[in-house]
């Protein structure tokens, strides 16, 4: 189940509410989140639950191993079981099939490559589960004692499937015990329809105007002038971020909803003004989980310049690897890692010193990074990029200016989505509201109607969208 | 204000505003879940689209384990939800906002083959009848389909007349009742879409031609070989019909959009025609004439297809070449069938085209108005000639000639008994055309090659048919999988 279809939003949701509000204990509550989370996570495939369920239990116990443990030589044992299982099974049906392929290529064994389907939100789950694990190991977190509280964790459906990548310790307190405001419950029913809206309406959007323009195969994609590659990639560009962030718009609105506060997972990526300043703007639960758990226990930038860009490099390889099983992704990663070393030992304060400079560097450098992001195949992006430069396309076509044309307002409004300008008019108002001590009545009634109308507006998108697919599933 | 009396006022106001949204919130969430559980409300055809909605699935027909099912289950509760046409035609005005509509394309602008030159007469060129592969699509998923087969349940056959009666007692008849779910005919073929390229600009759209060679060879070849079969014992005449890009779009537009050229395009293919058959085949020039007309109203500005003014203009032309002298359309009487929204429409979904309606003109024969048709499941049925669309739905309404597309239909005509018979092979171009024939043969066959199945050559010999009258649209014959299926029946 997507959050951005009806049957969710109308049917599990809207069930999801009523009975978590009519029962009254926290314990109930829990159970409730829980028994609905399992109907969740079945739904894409109940088969995969056994594995949710089988992680989680590994997770669960050897943590409370670890804690048991007085000696600092026992609990690694049992870490390291931890990993090994985890990330195994991650690499069993992540990775499996790309490293045949691989293999394949060079030695030409074996010459049929098992198709493994990936269990949805494998890659985001276990790595929950890891950094639950090693945040007991390193102290900073109790073990869970109650295995069904653990997996309420794990797989609630906030996060579970999509992101974003929730500490444990960050919502450990409030498994046990939790308090719902009012101000907490609309500013989660807004975060939600926003999301929502932007999702359905923008994002889906957006995606079917790139599909236009980026026609699937290579076949299509070589008949395609320049200016077409160039306007599908904006709205390619456009779409992954509406998408991803709509995801964990709704996720974060969703837990405030009933009491979890997550971390953010997006403060406007495209508002950078370095790639550094992109990655801790963009992802922020996946960047942070390398940063705490691999950078930083590999030496981090204290141990010298080579072994900085040695823990760069492995940090960008696996960022890359773990967006998906192909060859492609890695190349993002490099990519990123090229310019990230570039920043911090070239140009990095230069940069800084020249005004905007630095925010159009940053949205170039993104642009061809989503180049490599999108076309899997290298055929098509060697296809795509010379295309772009020329390369034999034509520039243009009669598409063009009227595919331009016909999605205009669309373009321009999904560039004022994707920066804080509706934010800061937002708070502007209010602010000056304050020091004019005049009652804000009108933006007090657009936050007032804002979630309804979305909420509305968004289901008359889904009702026509066979188009839905969140770009992030496939992670 | 004093900042105290200030703060109290603003936090006070900010709760009512914020209880009340949040009460909106669930309002609507809860509406929406309730709307969801009303089982009789949800529909099981869309008018908007023209198609079946997705049925709720059975469990033992798709894997339950690895989620199948109940992705199925997503797909029918978002599909059938209660009010969907009225909730997508609101989200279609939404989409009006996403920018200036004035021109839209729909497809993509290819560009044809190369139309190559003929030199007339002489020798007996090669032409190579393998088929390549060039843009070809699903047969099912053209033109309209007969709205009649639909007339309900499969009860029909005995019952047409009356039905006609019943439909004016119950003018409600055409609606969703009439998707036919007999004879084994799926939604799919409701779809009045259009195969190709789509060109919106205002309220009229135009289907773009893109030649084809292969299939264009296939078809000549094809036509060619069967005059030859028939030589001394029937004419073949051969009509190719351009669509409106060709005629009523500018030379700079036609150019833009890489649109073949169609009067190139008929050269190739009646000089090829000749070359083979050695000028046996009568081929009906009727390009100039349309080109003549092209600002009267001789196509559709919702539909593909042309009106049946533009039919009209054609069949002169016809009789020329036949040699007969045409009717005036003054002589016919003629019905009126507005409110059409064609192909384009469900295809575009614009609102432009939606203000912008297609009224139907239908020239009633003067012989008789009677005819039969056999489904494709094999029921024959009487129906009208120009059958009164009235109440028929606003998509459908093409199908007032000749019953729309069935595999084979047959006129008689009471009032001529010179025992003289053509056989009309066509794709839907040929429906608007036909009713003009009706005066002038005693039988006239009508054969849709896209669902016959029989062998045309011998069905003219055994019948003794004089005259073979191919009647097709340039666009609808570059499509190589159907051409090749026109080859093995003829």
């Amino acid at each position: 189940m997507v959050f951005s279809s009806l049957l969710f939003v109308f049917a599990f949701l809207a069930l999801n509410l009523i009975a978590y509000f009519f029962v009254g204990t926290i314990k109930k509550r829990n159970i409730v989140l829980l028994a609905f989370s399992m109907v969740f996570y079945s739904w894409g495939g109940p088969k995969y639950l056994i594995l949710l369920l089988g992680m989680t239990g590994v997770s669960w116990f050897t943590a409370r191993k670890i804690e048991e443990k007085e000696e600092k030589k026992d609990k690694r044992k049992w870490i390291i079981a931890e990993c090994v299982v985890m990330l195994g099974l991650l690499g069993i049906f992540k990775y499996t099939g790309f490293f045949l392929e691989n293999i394949k290529l060079l030695t030409g064994f074996p010459s049929e490559i098992p198709e493994i389907v990936l269990p949805i939100g494998i890659s985001f789950y276990t790595f929950q589960l890891l950094s639950y694990v090693i945040d007991v190991y390193r102290g900073e977190v109790k073990a869970q004692q109650k295995y069904w509280k653990l997996l309420l964790y794990s797989s609630l459906f906030h996060q579970c499937i999509a992101g974003p990548i929730v500490r444990y310790q960050t919502v450990a307190e409030e498994i046990e015990e939790r308090k719902i405001t009012y101000n907490d419950l609309a500013d989660g029913i807004r975060r939600f329809s926003v999301g929502l809206a932007k999702k359905a309406i923008l994002a889906n959007s957006c995606a079917s105007v790139a599909d236009t323009l980026l026609p699937a195969g290579i076949e299509g994609l070589s008949g395609v002038p320049t200016a077409n590659l160039w306007l599908g990639m904006a709205f390619y560009m456009l779409q992954i971020y509406l998408d991803f962030s709509a995801y964990s718009d709704m996720a974060i609105g969703m837990g405030r909803m009933v009491g979890f506060h997550y971390l953010e997972n997006f403060n406007y990526p495209y508002m950078a003004q370095s790639i550094q300043d992109f990655w801790r703007r963009w992802h922020i639960s996946l960047s942070t989980f390398f940063r705490d758990y691999v950078y930083i226990p590999l030496g981090g930038s204290r141990a010298g310049n080579w072994i900085t860009v040695r823990n760069m490099l492995c940090v960008w390889g696996l960022t890359g690897l773990w967006h998906g099983a192909s060859w492609n992704y890695v190349f993002w990663g490099l990519y990123m890692f090229l310019f990230l070393v570039g920043e911090r030992f070239l140009y990095g304060e230069k940069l800084k010193k020249i005004p905007v400079a630095g925010h159009i560097y940053a949205i170039i450098v993104v642009f061809f990074g989503w180049v490599l992001f999108k076309f899997e195949n290298v055929a098509e992006l060697g296809t795509v990029l010379s295309g772009m430069f020329g390369g034999g396309h034509a520039f243009s076509n009669p598409e063009t200016s009227i595919i331009f044309k016909n999605n205009l307002f669309l373009l321009a409004f999904s560039i004022i989505a994707v920066t804080p300008l509706g934010k800061n008019i937002r708070d502007l108002w209010y602010k000056m509201a304050d020091t004019k001590r005049k009652v804000p009545y009108i933006m007090m009634f657009i936050d007032m109607v804002t979630p309804a109308l979305l909420l509305i507006l968004s289901t008359m998108a889904l009702v026509g969208n066979s188009y839905n697919p969140f770009l992030y599933f496939q992670f | 204000m004093l900042r105290k009396a200030y703060e109290y006022k603003k936090r006070r106001k900010a709760k009512l505003f914020r209880n009340i949204g949040i009460l909106l919130f669930f309002c609507v969430l809860l509406i929406g879940m309730v709307l969801g559980m009303i089982i009789p409300l949800r529909p099981t055809v869309s008018d908007q689209e023209k198609r079946e909605l997705t049925k709720f699935p059975k469990i033992q027909e798709v894997s339950f384990l690895d989620g199948e099912y109940f992705k199925q289950v997503d797909a029918w509760y978002a599909d059938t939800y209660p009010f969907r046409d009225e909730l997508l035609a609101g989200n279609q005005a939404i989409k009006s906002l996403y920018g200036l509509h004035t021109e839209q394309i729909h497809g993509s602008v290819t560009g044809g083959d190369e139309i190559p030159d003929v030199i007339d007469g002489g020798s007996t060129t090669e032409i190579p009848s393998s088929g390549g592969d060039n843009g070809s699509e699903d047969p099912q998923n053209e033109e309209n389909t007969p709205v009649q087969t639909s007339e309900a349940d499969g009860e029909t056959v005995s019952e047409t007349e009356e039905s006609t009666e019943a439909e004016s007692s119950e003018p409600e008849t055409i609606g969703e009742a009439d998707i036919p779910n007999a004879g084994g005919v799926v939604a799919d073929e409701l779809k009045p879409q259009v195969q190709g390229s789509v060109y919106q600009d205002g309220s009229k759209a135009y289907a773009l031609y893109y030649f084809s060679k292969n299939a264009a060879d296939i078809y000549i070849n094809a036509v060619a070989n069967m005059t030859s079969k028939l030589d001394q014992t029937a004419t073949v005449y051969n009509m190719l019909v351009p669509n409106s890009s060709n005629i009523q779009l500018s030379d700079e537009k036609i150019q833009e959009l890489a649109i073949s050229d169609a009067r190139k395009a008929t050269d190739y293919y009646y000089k090829s025609i000749n070359n083979i058959s050695g000028n046996k085949t009568k081929t009906i020039p009727i390009y100039d004439t349309l080109m003549q007309h092209k600002d009267e109203y001789i196509y559709f500005n919702t539909d593909h297809h042309w009106t049946a003014l533009g039919a009209y203009y054609a069949y002169t032309d016809w009789a020329k070449v036949k040699g007969v002298n045409a009717h005036s359309l003054d002589q016919f009487e003629k019905m009126q069938f507005p409110g059409f929204l064609g192909s384009f429409y469900s295809t575009l979904q614009s609102e432009e085209l939606k203000n912008n309606p297609d009224t139907i003109d239908a020239y009633v024969p003067m012989g008789t108005n009677t005819m039969e048709f056999t489904q494709t499941d094999g029921q024959t049925l009487k129906w009208d000639i120009i059958n009164d669309v009235s109440n028929y739905k606003e998509g459908v309404k093409y199908s007032c000639f000749v019953a729309g597309d069935n595999p084979y239909s047959k006129i008689e005509n009471p009032t001529i008994t010179d025992g003289s018979s053509c056989v009309v092979i066509k794709e839907s171009f040929g429906n608007a055309f036909i009713p003009f024939l009706v005066d002038h043969y005693q039988t006239i066959h009508i054969i849709d090659y896209r669902y016959y199945k029989e062998n045309i050559t011998s069905f003219v010999k055994e019948n003794g048919i004089q005259d073979v009258l191919f009647v097709n649209n340039l666009d609808a014959i570059s499509d190589v999988e159907m051409m090749n299926r026109l080859a093995s029946i003829l």
